[in-house]
């Protein structure tokens, strides 16, 4: 059920909020044994809250389409009373003493939060295979990864036991787990969101954001969660758009940009048909399609894997007393960073300055961007290498490939359900807009949504 | 190529060698590809990240 669909219900009086948190919990005890989505499930407080939330329906108020349904959050967001691990060793035994700004608003906006998911380790990977909370399966094929590190936010959303749960994106975070999982996923811009009261990991590239069923979730999400918050000094003053689109969303007028260079290569044979069905669908749907050279999206990645290696270890490294405690892959990306020199951070902080001056140019002829979210369908779990297009890639390189440099930008990107593999798997659309045109984003989103076969 | 196991040891890090044979490779990597952009721009490109001395509103 969506977000939209149990707050019609709710107000209806067909279900109540202790109906839907039960449903949610009976869900995740029923189906986590497989999909291993969940690092803290909190029955009581849920069950709780949701009381409460019926009693002030039943009273007259009313918080919004989120009031009395069942969420999830992914567990590096702090919650007051209740441990946030960050799907690592170091923070195991960690309680936190306050709320995050995202967990905050939701409570506010009446959603009621069932669990905290499980996600790579620190958030920084992109299979979710955590060495220390176990491996997250995606519930379109157990034996592969649901993509990371928001992956347990993206199998819970779309094994169907909650329609929304909190993810985070340094370098894809969200938006690989949306593609992999067959979920909408938004990255808002950097600033949108407040970060307060998240665990950090790239402190100039994390942004928070919803996993959904539909674009219309993952814009009464926004609403709950977006605006400025003094506690973080990246959020952005400017007002916050009512994000839910029309109800006949349309893409006349619409330039989308088609890139004809880096997007275009290394694809997989079934995302590349998936996504050129996706531009034809939206020229039929009235957009103008128009093709475009991207500026150098490779330097764009080497640039944002300098600056997250760099933050992420200034992050971590009096962590790194105990090297006994990070997995192999973690600990290898934490001493990497160790080793670039500050020189470096610097200079790939300006080059991205350079970056965003020539994508600036590039959104004076296109309205968005459409690319494929992931050249690759969810590989294996233990996976190391795939095969694209006939060549042999790092796993984690290729799934990162057509998001991380989105980050660098702080701009806003949706990725979107748009077909299977004949294997079953989910392929996603990823659409890039201008600095907060989420609105937009979500206005084109809910347009192909709509037109998409389901 | 730079070399990290030297860098390392300079640093006083404490990555053990085992732990650094994994990572020289991606960091060669890296650094290949770094190198060429670090002197790409014009050399009076600030940085995107913009420090405030005093911030609106306060």
């Amino acid at each position: 059920m969506t977000i939209l669909e149990a707050a019609r219900q709710l107000q209806a009086g067909e279900v109540t909020s202790v109906l839907l948190v039960d449903q949610a919990l009976e869900s995740i005890a029923k189906k986590d044994g497989q999909l291993n989505a969940f690092i803290t499930v909190l029955d009581s407080p849920a069950r709780a809250r949701a009381k409460e939330l019926d009693s002030e329906l039943a009273q007259g108020k009313y918080r919004g389409p989120l009031h009395g349904v069942p969420v999830a959050v992914k567990d590096i967001f702090h919650m007051k009373g209740i441990r946030t691990t960050a799907g690592s060793r170091v923070f195991e035994d960690l309680v936190s003493s306050f709320d995050s700004a995202v967990v905050e608003r939701l409570e506010t906006a009446g959603a009621v939060i069932v669990g905290k998911t499980n996600l790579h380790e620190l958030a920084y990977g992109v299979t979710s295979n955590n060495p220390h909370f176990g491996a997250v399966h995606n519930p379109h094929n157990l034996d592969c990864v649901p993509g990371g590190s928001s992956g347990g936010s993206g199998a819970t959303v779309a094994s169907g036991t909650v329609p929304m749960a909190m993810g985070t994106d340094t370098g894809g975070s969200i938006r690989i787990p949306a593609a992999f999982c067959g979920t909408v996923g938004l990255k808002p811009t950097f600033g949108r969101v407040s970060k307060f009261g998240c665990m950090p990991l790239g402190l100039s590239l994390d942004h928070m954001g919803p996993l959904t069923m539909t674009v219309r979730d993952t814009a009464v999400t926004m609403d709950a969660i977006a605006g400025h918050d003094p506690r973080d000094p990246n959020t952005s003053t400017r007002p916050v758009d009512g994000y839910l689109p029309s109800d006949h969303p349309t893409l006349k007028g619409v330039r989308i940009g088609w890139p004809i260079n880096f997007y275009c290569d290394g694809l997989d044979a079934e995302v590349r048909q998936s996504v050129a069905d996706v531009r034809k669908l939206a020229e039929s749907l009235g957009a103008t399609v128009i093709e475009v050279r991207v500026p150098d999206i490779a330097a764009l990645n080497t640039i944002s894997r300098v600056i997250l290696m760099s933050e992420a270890s200034a992050v971590l490294e009096r962590r790194l007393t105990d090297r006994s405690k990070f997995g192999a892959d973690v600990l290898a990306l934490l001493d990497q960073g160790r080793l670039l020199p500050a020189t470096d951070y610097v200079n790939a902080q300006r080059l991205r300055r350079v970056m965003q001056q020539e994508f600036r140019q590039l959104f004076d002829k296109v309205d968005c961007l459409l690319t494929a979210a992931s050249p690759i369908p969810a590989p294996r779990i233990g996976q190391k290498t795939v095969i694209v297009d006939g060549a042999e890639e790092d796993t984690r390189l290729a799934a990162t490939r057509f998001v991380r440099g989105i980050n660098a930008l702080g701009l806003p990107a949706l990725s979107l359900p748009c077909g299977l593999t004949a294997a079953g798997l989910p392929i996603g659309i990823q659409i890039v807009g201008r600095g907060f045109a989420e609105k937009f984003l979500l206005e084109v989103g809910a347009a192909l949504e709509a037109a998409l076969p389901a | 190529m730079k070399n990290w196991k030297a860098l390392a040891e300079a640093y006083a890090l404490g990555i053990p060698d085992s732990d650094l044979n994994g990572i020289t490779t991606p960091l060669d990597g890296l650094e290949q590809a770094f190198r060429k952009l670090a002197t790409s721009f014009p050399s009076d490109t600030d940085s995107a990240q913009i420090f405030e001395a005093w911030p609106e509103g306060k």
